[in-house]
């Protein structure tokens, strides 16, 4: 059972990868403990998006050690990570297009606290779409589906990349919302991968900010959240991301 | 004019059952694989071979020799794809249709050294060598039978794909197999099993076939260009389109070569070409 575990720690050491012969992820480390969660932000093209993929391991790994738990995961197949308890939302959400909403969801099943039940109640939207097909959604839709998928793997580690991007301002807000939920009503260790520095600061104790394949800030939240001058300089000026949204 | 219709639309759903048993396998592991495997006629060939074995050589009632055509064949799918297929994944055209035209060839000289050149016929139950009457006209049992052999294995596909846990896989692999992968699933595992399966089922078409499609070494090679369209028109990765396409193609074959003999195989390429170029992607093409 997910929530009982106590070696749920995520841990990378001197991470370098990147696609083929480019690297892109320059010596990277850091933990996250059991439970807790983690906002990464950082202006486009940094890389956040290279590690969730490295973590999840779906580029090259040049160096570096990858563990979770007790376990070295860097040698891992995708699939064997999975099953050793990576959950994955990816920033293109990726729903299975020829697969019905419930089959999206059931097809990573595995048992553990997450069940179909309490997705649909987490996001009852999906549930009257249960029938419709992956293809026939709405970008909120396809996120809460996203979600919904990672969740029923009943992982111990969530990776999310950018949930709320290209969606509606309610929309957002409603997401958050389950996300907050998420957050306070499970012990699962989340990473989150987030463009608005005020969601992203808002929802984790913990922000790491990357630059350039680095990570040029990892403490609190609240740090910069009080240091709005500090935030900028990390993430650079005119970088895309602003404190408000 | 009513009996030339029933025995054109008989032979030519016989003709078409038998080009989507043998083709469908094709359709979902270049779908799902994206490897275009032109030695897929030589699994059919083989399958031909083992229901002629058993049933000529082992004296084994064809009821036992069907499944074992599967069975035999599908393992052998398996280990090429283990040995070498897997090796040619994401590899460039020119490297797979090289690899897969030199196992075809390869199969060619296998069969001849050990059957000889000459077409085999497997030994066909009693029960289905005589003739029944359809709508006042006689035709052969075993055709019937071929019929229905067809749109059982195109139910039993459908079933698998639509309905099971395994199927959901295969679907969301063919969608997406580095999601397929981030979820948990065991992608290579699923391609070889899937890869047997086509292999399979194409064995089992060629020993279903072998009436229509004759068991000869060159076989997969005679008949290539036949499980492509039917692959190419009814779309990749799907289970119903090759079933649509081989339908067409059939009927219209055997309607073009029994009304205007003169002009053989031109109809099927006529219609093969008008409907690549009305939906590029087929029928109910996943990826084109
Ligand atoms: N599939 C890929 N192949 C090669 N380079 C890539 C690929 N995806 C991203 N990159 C490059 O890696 C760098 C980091 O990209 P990414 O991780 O997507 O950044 P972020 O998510 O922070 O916006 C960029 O320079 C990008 O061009
Ligand atoms: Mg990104």
């Amino acid at each position: 059972m997910p929530d009982t575990r106590t070696d749920s720690t995520l841990s990378l050491t001197n991470v370098r990868a990147g696609y083929g012969a480019t690297v892109v992820l320059e010596d990277l480390s850091f933990d996250l403990a059991d439970g807790e969660k983690l906002s990464i932000i950082g202006r486009n093209g940094v890389g956040k998006t290279t590690l969730l993929a490295t973590i999840m391991g779906l580029t090259r790994l040049h160096a570096g050690r990858i563990g979770l738990g007790a376990l070295d995961i860097a040698a891992l197949r995708p699939n064997r990570r999975a099953h050793a308890g990576l959950g994955f939302v990816p920033q293109q959400r990726e729903i299975f297009p020829s697969l019905t909403v419930e089959e999206n969801l059931l097809v990573g099943l595995r048992p553990g606290g997450w069940t179909l039940e309490r997705v649909y109640d987490l996001f009852p939207r999906l549930q009257q779409r249960r029938t419709n097909m992956g293809n026939q959604l709405s970008g909120g839709e396809q996120q809460m589906l996203a979600f919904g998928r990672a969740l029923l793997t009943n992982p111990r580690v969530l990776l999310l990349d950018e949930p709320f991007e290209g969606l509606a301002p309610v929309i957002v807000e409603q997401l958050f919302q389950a996300l907050l939920r998420l957050r306070d009503e499970s012990r699962l260790s989340i990473i989150m991968v987030e463009q608005h520095a005020k969601l992203a600061l808002a929802f984790a104790p913990r922000t790491m900010v990357m630059s350039r394949g680095r990570v040029a800030f990892d403490g609190a939240s609240r740090t910069l959240i009080d240091d709005p001058a500090r935030l900028d300089a990390l993430c650079g000026i005119g970088g895309g991301i602003g404190v408000a949204h | 004019m009513i009996t030339a219709a029933l025995t054109i639309l008989f032979h030519g759903l016989a003709f078409a059952m038998v080009l989507y048993i043998v083709s469908v396998g094709l359709g979902i592991t270049m779908g799902l694989m994206n490897f275009a495997n032109l030695a897929h006629g030589a699994f059919a060939a083989a399958g031909g071979y083992v229901v002629v074995v058993a049933t000529r050589s082992l004296g084994l009632p064809f009821w036992v020799a069907l499944p074992a055509a599967f069975v035999v064949v599908a393992l052998a799918g398996a280990v090429v794809e283990r040995l070498v297929v897997r090796t040619l994944y994401g590899a460039d055209e020119l490297r797979q249709v090289l690899f897969s035209i030199a196992l075809l060839f390869m199969a060619i000289a296998g069969f001849t050294a050990a059957f000889g050149p000459l077409q085999q016929q497997p030994e066909i139950p009693a029960a289905l060598s005589g003739q029944i009457a359809l709508g006042g006209v006689e035709f052969p049992s075993y055709r019937a039978f071929v019929i229905a052999a067809g749109v059982v294995i195109l139910a039993a596909l459908w079933l698998l794909i639509g309905r099971t846990r395994i199927g959901m896989r295969i679907r969301a692999a063919v969608d997406n197999r580095n999601m397929a992968e981030a979820i948990g699933v065991d992608t290579r595992m699923l391609f070889t099993l899937t890869f047997a399966l086509g292999t399979g089922i194409a064995g089992l078409g060629g020993g279903i076939g072998a009436d229509v499609l004759s068991i000869t070494p060159t076989y997969g090679q005679e008949y290539l260009v036949l499980f492509l369209i039917v692959v190419a028109v009814g779309g990749l990765g799907s289970i119903f389109g090759p079933f649509l396409a081989a339908l067409c193609i059939g009927v219209v074959d055997v309607a073009g070569k029994y009304l205007i003999p003169e002009f053989g195989a031109f109809f099927i390429y006529g219609v093969v070409i008008a409907i690549l170029l009305a939906k590029p992607a087929g029928l109910f093409g996943v990826r084109s």
